[in-house]
């Protein structure tokens, strides 16, 4: 249960949930929706599948990302969404701190 | 989640069994007059007790996930007979002797596990995902489908559970039925609609 809460601890992660109750995309079209660099999306997806929020099936070169989500996992979405939860600083994630670091090197090249 | 389910109905099922039969062998010593019912409860006890012990010793081997799967899913459904037969077993003997006042409070509570039951299963209805090549229909909308059947599913258990623990037997009773009944048309619904959508398409 604490990989779900800190998988739903961050914005881009629940945005990605939010687009895959939808429907199931490819690993590319969820990308085009966040301006963030191709491995910080894949560090999130894997977060999300760690913790079991979304199903991976590998077709040829392409990944299609399906929602996992029980009716509870849901209503905590939900809940997450509307209150805004946030990691504490403190208590940042190794994707969060990774984005981070990726985004201090590319503003000193 | 999983893991704590899986080490609940570990001990829990076999507790359960253990109590139920307790239970209705003391049954049994106090009303001998209804020897068959008796007999098919202890009967029914054993049969539980065979398929536990099955799943059991299939879980400890390294088997593939399906099974494992469905070995889980039949410990939980012991839990869920053996708690809804210990709480009738337990209501006829406080009856018989003269403990309980109450003549509804083990139907009641069946009926509460019942929709507890169906809360819970409604909750991993939406997790079934099966292979995008076996799909027979448009991806988003099978997902769709199954998120509206847990979701209704969930809501239709809570409802029921309420309905059994606050309102009066005789109208718990039409209420409950009513729920059901209206939840099982609304998911048999969006089943027929994902079908008419497909041929429809075709």
């Amino acid at each position: 249960m604490n990989l779900v809460f800190k998988a739903l601890s961050d914005p881009t992660r629940r945005r990605v949930l939010q687009l895959l109750r939808e429907r199931p995309m490819l690993a590319g079209e969820l990308s085009d929706h966040f301006p963030v660099s191709k491995p910080t999306m894949s560090a999130h997806f894997s977060v999300l599948q760690e913790a079991g929020l979304i199903d991976a099936e590998k077709t040829g070169r392409t990944i299609l990302y399906r929602l996992k989500m029980s009716v509870l996992e849901e209503a905590l979405l939900g809940f997450a969404q509307t209150l805004g939860w946030e990691m504490t600083p403190g208590r940042e994630t190794r994707t969060e701190s990774g984005s981070r670091k990726i985004r201090a090197l590319k503003s000193e090249a | 989640m999983t893991i704590t389910s899986k080490s609940i109905s570990d001990w829990l099922a076999p507790s359960l069994l253990v109590s139920g039969i307790v239970l209705a062998a003391w049954n049994w010593v106090l009303q001998p007059d209804r020897t068959i019912v008796w007999a098919v409860v202890m009967l029914l006890f054993a049969c539980m007790t065979w398929a536990l012990r099955v799943a059991m010793r299939r879980s400890n081997d390294n088997g593939e996930e399906a099974r494992r799967r469905s070995d889980q899913s039949l410990k939980e459904g012991v839990v869920v007979a053996g708690l809804i037969m210990v709480l009738c077993l337990g209501g006829v003997l406080a009856k018989k002797l003269g403990m309980s006042g109450d003549s509804n409070l083990s139907w009641r509570g069946t009926m509460i596990i019942l929709g507890v039951f169906f809360a819970v299963t409604g909750n991993t209805i939406p997790m079934g995902l099966p292979a995008m090549s076996s799909l027979r229909h448009d991806p988003a909308s099978v997902q769709a489908c199954r998120r509206f059947a847990g979701w209704t599913w969930v809501l239709t258990g809570v409802a029921f559970t309420v309905c059994w623990l606050v309102l009066p037997v005789e109208k718990a009773q039409p209420l409950s039925l009513a729920l059901l009944m209206g939840g099982m048309i609304a998911i048999l619904g969006q089943m027929i609609r994902l079908r008419l959508s497909r041929q429809k398409e075709a």
